[in-house]
């Protein structure tokens, strides 16, 4: 373990010329059950290469992920992978790491208790008969940290400071320390405000420059386009594109994931422009939260009005408060919120929590949808009609009129063209995007009056993506108020008639989308933050 | 629980992406059905039927076995809605001690009449439950250790009410639900009704996607009302004991599946943090959880002193491990959101099997809970080996 330490810090120093292959797979297949995730993919991997993969939801860049750092072990596929010209029989995820493979998450994996030295420096600890080497072990971790530009107090715990770009980080040195040849980014930038993204695909090109192999696993296209050398695009376990990057534009990427041409790209509302202030649903006046271990991010003095049939969208990087913004409001928080909260013309106190939200008729869509929107194991339908809310589900709130959730949910799963095998498949099944549309279709059976999305199409399909958005015009046409909150500009110059920018949980200033650009959103909403 | 540790748990569980999770293998998937479930218990049977030369299987050991089996399963369905909702119970043998001392208590001094012992023990129940409830989900408590804390409680509660001595002195009233048999007119009614809930799943045979299931279904019904049916005819009729956990077993399984508040048992165990953002009031729920186990805790204790006549100071212990056991066996999850009342009942069945097959047999009962504990754990593991995809180690 020791030896690792002293050549580590150089990403160069693998045998391994830049130019040659580093990872050469070959027929790969991987069968789940009867689904074929993988259908005879082939690729090649040179050292100091960035190679961009793309694909649907379910196309299978998650699965081509998992084999090349060890998730999937040898046994489970079957097929030639070979790493610097060896066969790669990787046993577990370990076995990949010590050989040069690291994945780097999409949120990262840091422990929270340690300092970051301590998290650099995890499972390859400098030591002396046992006994850590203390000043060794901050040594080397300052010094991949500094190798990626962070002059950081290692000794510090990782809390203190916490932040997506921070764990992406310590987990990027603790692969530079471990003398990794070959980086997986896995949807690395998804969780980032756009200056951390920024900062990690700037390292992504100084890791390659160095030497290092990286695959870029991400929705993000023009961040592919930005960083990448050579795309691969898969669609359905197959390989359909594997191309320079120059050349290519963002079109005919979109028409290989597809496999037919987009829908027509969306324009915005069609009513945008009109009055605010006319029939207003939901405002809050001089509304602040404090921050605690649910909410990291003091918010507010904030102030807006929302109408009915409106789309407000709320901005900030990672960090700014628009989470706690919406859980506040929805009444998930920590301690209560000061200010008022004025619902359908009632002068009210907060929300309780989401019982009473649902209950008048606020019913909110969180960001992380694993963690607190999908019971896996629960059916499409019980996921759907979760709660029960909706008055002809049941027998006066008692019994479960099992015909009628049927029918409902059936309608639903058309309407929203929910791709299952049925209403009794359990929801950990689905993909992203078909997870993300049973939670759209169990706001609808909620019938709500206020809306709040937190990042409506976070790491979900191109093609989702937009059934999402024609959802959330349709329902605001309808006369649904809809509060979305997102980290990517497009999506909200898209969907919002006004937006409200957030910056260190405070209310920067609110803008009509029509006559904002990405630009201005960026820039008001404060640019730098440091990671 | 509180919603820091579920979410972290949560967290963990959210970095696999559920569209590529591995799927166990398909012997896994069987051990871990009720089908797997009774090829055991058959097993088991045929080779206890060996073992004993038949004693076994005889009308009188299968009433015999129906009859040990029933308290541990009216508790265990309990601890089902509780570990559904992935929570635990440690303190229901020590609260079945102290009630049945309690109903000894009453009924010994004679003062009352036996409707109000009854009521005391059903009032205890809910008093119990609303208690566990309180410190689990009000107060934060991890259940583990607020209901370790019950467990030694009320066991010192029972020996200080009691005085270490066995109270006896039940009166007929009460002896009848632990020792009556239902013969006649009454039993045939009874195995009338059995046998058309049995036949009930047929309802769903025009669905082509639940035909199949819907006649094993059946088939496996009817089978088990005719060994009822044979073994309480030919026997001394169908046990009070075994009557009641029946009816309950009916009960809880309609209400677990048809109520709203079953809905949600499952929903908060498989992802509380999701229940509460659509809007479950989690801590009512979790609640209500503890009353139900609490209440048919009770009942038990009023079967069990009805049975023997008496409180023995050791009444109830390793009850709330024979519990969380059948639980565990019958299929359900400790990490919660799974479980069926069928499943339960045939955990019971299971473990009620060895250990009654082993005495049979002479086996001292130290070697008995080796087997119990041994059981217990294969069970968990399987539970676990398919959750990580079939996979027989961690890594």
């Amino acid at each position: 373990m020791a030896a690792r330490h002293s050549a580590a810090v150089q990403v160069a120093s693998s045998p391994v010329a830049a130019g040659d292959s580093i990872i050469e797979i070959d027929g790969l297949v991987v069968d789940f059950g009867h689904q074929r995730a993988l259908d005879h993919v082939s690729l090649t991997v040179h050292s100091g290469e960035i190679v961009g993969l793309v694909g649907a939801n379910g196309a299978g860049k998650s699965t081509l992920g998992r084999v090349l750092v060890g998730e999937l072990p040898t046994g489970t596929y079957s097929g030639q992978f070979r790493l610097a010209g060896a066969a790669a029989d990787f046993r577990s995820s370990r076995d990949a790491h010590l050989a040069g493979i690291s994945l780097v998450h999409q949120e990262g994996a840091a422990v929270e208790q340690l300092s970051i030295g301590e998290n650099v420096m995890l499972m390859n600890e400098p030591n002396r008969w046992g006994v850590i080497d203390w000043q060794k072990l901050h040594g080397t971790a300052h010094h991949a940290l500094q190798r990626l530009g962070l002059a950081i107090d290692t000794h510090q715990p990782v809390s203190t400071h916490g932040g997506v770009a921070l764990t992406e980080h310590i987990e990027i040195a603790r692969s530079i320390v471990m003398g990794t040849r070959v980086f997986v980014f896995d949807e690395s930038t998804s969780a980032l405000a756009q200056d951390d993204v920024k900062v990690v695909l700037t390292r992504m090109k100084e890791l390659a420059a160095n030497g290092a192999a990286i695959i870029f696993i991400s929705h993000r296209l023009m961040e592919i386009l930005a960083v990448c050398h050579r795309i691969v695009v898969l669609r359905d376990g197959r390989k359909v594109m594997d191309a320079d990057i120059a050349g290519q534009d963002k079109d005919a990427i979109v028409r290989a994931i597809l496999g037919r041409d987009p829908l027509g790209q969306s324009s915005g509302m069609g009513d945008k422009g009109r009055s605010p202030g006319t029939s207003p649903i939901l405002s809050v006046r001089d509304w602040r939260t404090t921050s605690g271990p649910r909410n990291r991010v003091a918010v507010g003095p904030i102030s807006f009005t929302l109408d009915r049939g409106e789309v407000l969208g709320i901005y900030g990087p990672l960090g700014a408060g628009k989470s706690e913004l919406l859980n506040s409001i929805f009444g998930l928080r920590d301690g209560d919120p000061q200010g008022d909260l004025i619902f359908d013309m009632n002068g009210r106190i907060p929300f309780s929590g989401p019982e009473e939200a649902i209950a008048a008729g606020v019913v909110m869509i969180t960001a992380e949808r694993q963690r607190d929107g999908i019971i896996p194991q629960l059916s499409v339908l019980e996921n759907m009609t979760l709660g029960l809310h909706r008055p002809d589900l049941t027998w006066r709130s008692f019994a479960v009129r099992h015909e009628r959730c049927r029918q409902t949910c059936a309608a639903l799963v058309k309407q929203l063209q929910i791709k299952t095998a049925g209403l009794d498949q359990p929801a950990g099944m689905l993909s992203g995007g078909n997870q993300q549309k049973i939670l759209l279709a169990r706001a609808v059976i909620n019938d709500p009056k206020v809306l709040l999305i937190d990042e409506p199409t976070r790491g979900i399909d191109v093609g989702a993506k937009q059934d999402v958005y024609a959802w959330i015009r349709g329902s605001a046409r309808k006369g649904m108020a809809i509060i979305v909150a997102s980290l990517e500009e497009s999506e909200l110059l898209d969907l919002a008639d006004r937006i409200v920018i957030l910056r260190d949980g405070r209310h920067v200033e609110t803008v009509n989308s029509g006559e904002t650009t990405e630009r201005d959103l960026i820039e008001l909403s404060g640019g730098a933050t440091s990671v | 629980m509180s919603d820091q540790v579920s979410n972290s748990d949560l967290a963990v569980a959210s970095s696999a992406s559920p569209a590529a999770a591995p799927q166990p293998s398909s012997w896994l998937m069987l051990f871990r059905s009720t089908g797997g479930l009774l090829l055991a218990i058959a097993i088991i049977w045929c080779m206890f039927f060996i073992l004993t030369d038949g004693i076994f299987l005889s009308d009188r050991n299968i009433i015999n076995l129906m009859r040990q089996t029933s308290i541990t399963a009216i508790v265990a369905m309990g601890m089902l809605v509780v570990i559904a909702q992935g929570e635990i119970d440690l303190s229901v043998g020590s609260f079945m001690g102290l009630t049945a001392t309690v109903i000894a208590l009453v009924e010994s001094s004679g003062a009352f009449p036996p409707v109000v012992t009854i009521l005391a023990a059903l009032v205890m129940g809910v008093l119990l439950g609303l208690w566990n409830g309180t410190w689990v989900a009000r107060l934060g408590v991890p259940a583990f250790v607020a209901t370790l804390g019950g467990m030694l409680a009320f066991r010192g509660a029972s020996l200080a009410v009691s005085g270490g001595r066995t109270i006896s002195g039940i009166r007929d009233e009460i002896r009848f639900f632990g020792e009556a048999f239902i013969t006649g007119p009454p039993l045939w009614i009874f195995l009338a009704l059995a046998f058309v809930m049995a036949l009930l799943p047929l309802r769903h045979i025009g669905d082509p996607a639940r035909q199949k299931q819907a006649l094993i279904t059946v088939a496996l019904a009817v089978a088990g009302v005719v060994i009822l049916a044979w073994t309480t005819l030919s026997y001394r009729g169908l046990p009070m004991p075994v009557a009641i956990t029946l009816v309950i077993a009916v009960l809880m399984s309609l209400a677990l599946r048809n109520l709203v508040w079953g809905r949600h048992v499952y929903a908060i165990g498989g992802n509380r943090a999701a229940a509460r953002v659509a809007g479950i009031n989690v801590a009512r729920q979790i609640i209500i959880g503890y009353v139900i186990i609490g209440v048919l805790t009770a009942i038990g204790a009023i079967l069990f002193v009805g049975r023997l006549g008496a409180a023995p100071p050791e009444t109830g212990y390793f009850v709330e491990l024979s519990a969380i056991s059948a639980v565990v066996i019958g299929g359900a999850s400790l990490y919660g959101g799974s479980g069926t009342i069928p499943g339960v009942l045939l955990g019971a069945l299971l473990m009620q099997s060895l250990s009654n097959g082993l005495s049979l047999l002479n086996v001292p009962s130290a070697y008995q809970n080796i087997t119990s504990g041994l059981v217990l754990m294969l069970a968990v593991y399987l539970d676990s080996v398919s959750k990580r995809g079939g996979r027989p180690f961690v890594r």
